[in-house]
């Protein structure tokens, strides 16, 4: 199958200015070197500590923020040096479900106009001619089509995260990015979404990116994951492959720090000491060997390169890679 | 020494609104030991909220008005004591509380000092360097790293996971000891969520705090908390020790949520048994459950009692409790 997204060598440094002359004196390294790509009808998942770099790099393939270099291609163009309306037309084909429904809907429009606009801005229809198409949409996610003339606040998280997918949907995009898509509502809608997701997939083939700090979610879900650590991949591959056997320290503490149902003792939950460190100086060498438990004396002067192993999976660390 | 040091007896709280009067909350009985840890686990909506907030005398009343009930901490009815009493005997001293979001719960315009030596300072009486003392011995107790230069940073210089330690430390600097968590770690990583458990654990077994511990995810529960009650439209459905609760889970809805709970790409989640909630054709009287459930009887459409099932473990259902399913 070919691959619908390709992120090669994709770099995002912020500025960071100070003084009078507005100065530029370091970068924040918020994606650094990633690379990767996403085939056809495949769900990859983002997984990392909040502040490693996910959203921007969504952002940065989205086009919704400047690259400092790399190139990203979706089906078989590159997202960069578009026009105005080359990059609308493109927009069509990507859509994006935020984090909180509660603030990604306006509150202060009907559900109708919130699942039209897209339709309004991109295929030019009326909001008179979009109402069909919108109850249709409704009806798609499982929500009732009276629900078109109602306010946002009417309905419960689970259902606003519903409306949120229906509005993504509408331009029937190839790519649908879902950021945190289920992180706060409660385990049995939670389920439902999923579903629900799982369903519109099979049924209008389409691709997505799963962001999530839950595992069992991107578990759930991926059939790729990217494994995060202050802007760096630090594991990448196929998802059964990785959970079965975890081989990034960080990988294995993120999966370990999950409390399940059937954990009975709180000594079973590993905890990672301190804090992520600061992109603006990431430590030398590798950059999470202030917090890794195994560390060895390599890792405080040389970076791992993300290397490929038997089975396919890439991983960054030096104690999988072995170096002479 | 048997008296449980929380007892809620009996609860119910009403809401008052234009589609007329709603019960939000029917809790026949938690009881809590001294240097527990409760679990209550429940969907968003169910009363978990109202619940704590009504321990704390904190639930606005209108809308909200308590029909009947007591809360007896240590053998004192809270619901008794005037709002003064609370202030000046029961907030702080004996419970505190420990809200949903650590990024909104500080003030972001004082350091983290000047809002622990004000809350010491008020309930100790004492002065400033004494109170500056007790404020960084408390942060050193919640493990905050670098606790004298904390004091002096603001709320938005601190991550998600290190405000939320300084809540847990604001919330005990004045010597409480029921602790009320509700969804304490929301909102924050995995990595720093087991941080958060493991700090509330050790509080629990090292301090003595008798933890009341709100959750919408069973995972969080299994590995904190002694016992546990879940929560169903207000109204507690199943209730024993935590291991009773969700190893061996008798309610229909209990059944549902730990099937919810996602595990990997090879087990899908079974949702044919999930029926949505459909407020509108209620029957009066009835299970709470009555709606949603697939194994329902004849019986269910009476209200049900708390039954006892073996040992510690309680549930709400005609069908677990012994009704017979051809009836």
């Amino acid at each position: 199958m070919s691959n619908i997204l390709e992120i090669k060598n994709l770099k995002k440094y912020f500025p960071l200015k100070s003084g009078f002359f507005q100065k530029v004196t370091a970068h924040v390294k918020a994606v650094d070197d990633v690379s990767m790509e996403i085939k056809k009808g495949e769900i990859l998942g983002l997984v990392g500590e909040s502040g490693c770099g996910k959203t921007t790099l969504v952002n940065t393939v989205l086009n919704l923020i400047e690259p400092t270099a790399g190139k990203v291609i979706f089906d078989g163009k590159s997202m960069y040096n578009l026009s105005k309306n080359e990059l609308r037309d493109m927009r069509k084909n990507i859509q994006i479900v935020f984090q909180d429904p509660f603030w990604s809907l306006n509150p202060r429009m009907l559900v109708k106009d919130i699942i039209g606009e897209p339709l309004n801005v991109q295929a030019g229809m009326s909001s008179v001619d979009s109402l069909p198409k919108v109850e249709e949409l409704l009806e798609m996610v499982g929500l009732p089509k009276d629900g078109a003339f109602k306010y946002p606040h009417e309905f419960s998280g689970g259902q606003r995260q519903r409306i949120a997918i229906a509005r993504a949907l509408s331009l029937m995009p190839k790519l649908i990015v879902l950021d945190e898509p289920t992180s706060s509502i409660d385990v049995v809608s939670q389920a439902q979404i999923l579903d629900l997701l799982n369903k519109l997939k099979e049924q209008f083939d389409l691709t997505y990116i799963v962001i999530s700090h839950d595992l069992s979610v991107v578990n759930y879900m991926a059939d790729k994951i990217a494994v995060m650590y202050l802007g760096k991949l630090v594991e990448y591959g196929d998802s059964r492959r990785i959970f079965k056997n975890p081989r990034h320290p960080y990988t294995q503490a993120l999966f370990d720090a999950i409390p399940d149902v059937d954990t009975e003792n709180i000594e079973d939950i590993a905890t990672l000491e301190g804090n992520v460190p600061s992109a603006i100086s990431p430590p030398k060498g590798c950059r999470f060997h202030t917090r890794c438990p195994k560390v060895m004396d390599i890792c405080k002067t040389l970076e791992p390169e993300l290397l490929k192993q038997d089975d396919g999976i890439k991983v960054a660390c030096h104690l999988v890679n072995k170096p002479e | 020494m048997d008296r449980p040091y929380l007892h809620i007896k009996n609860l119910k709280i009403n809401y008052h609104t234009y589609q007329g009067t709603k019960t939000v909350l029917n809790v026949d009985e938690i009881k809590i030991k001294k240097g527990e840890a409760f679990g209550i686990i429940g969907e968003s909506g169910t009363g978990k909220t109202v619940l704590a907030l009504s321990i704390m005398k904190l639930l606005e009343m209108p809308p909200g008005e308590q029909e009947s009930g007591q809360i007896l901490l240590d053998g004192d009815d809270l619901l008794k004591k005037t709002m003064k009493q609370m202030e000046r005997e029961i907030r702080g001293k004996k419970v505190s509380m420990i809200f949903q979001d650590p990024m909104s719960t500080l003030n972001p315009v004082y350091t983290i000092g000047q809002q622990l030596i004000n809350v010491i300072r008020e309930t100790k009486k004492c002065d400033k360097n004494t109170a500056y003392a007790e404020g960084v011995d408390m942060l050193n107790t919640v493990k905050l790293p670098d606790a004298e230069r904390a004091m002096d940073k603001y709320p938005h210089e601190l991550s998600g996971g290190q405000r939320q330690r300084v809540i847990i430390a604001l919330a005990l600097s004045c010597g409480a000891d029921l602790l009320i968590a509700d969804e304490p770690t929301r909102n924050l990583d995995v990595t720093i969520q087991a941080g958060i458990l493991k700090l509330i654990k050790e509080l629990q077994t090292n301090l003595n705090v008798t933890v009341l511990f709100i959750a919408n995810n069973p995972g969080l529960i299994s590995a904190t908390c002694n016992d546990t009650a879940i929560l169903y439209k207000g109204e507690i459905v199943e209730m024993g020790t935590t291991r009773e609760v969700l190893r061996n889970p008798q309610h229909p809805y209990t059944f549902t949520m730990l099937n919810a709970v996602p595990k990997d790409k090879d087990t899908t989640i079974d949702l044919s048994q999930v029926i949505p909630p459909d407020d509108k054709n209620e029957i009066e009287g009835s299970c709470v459950y009555y709606n949603r459930c697939t194994n329902k009887i004849v019986k269910c459409k009476e209200s049900q009692k708390l039954v006892k099932l073996e040992g510690s473990h309680y549930v709400k259902c005609g069908v677990c409790s012994g009704g017979d399913s051809n009836e």
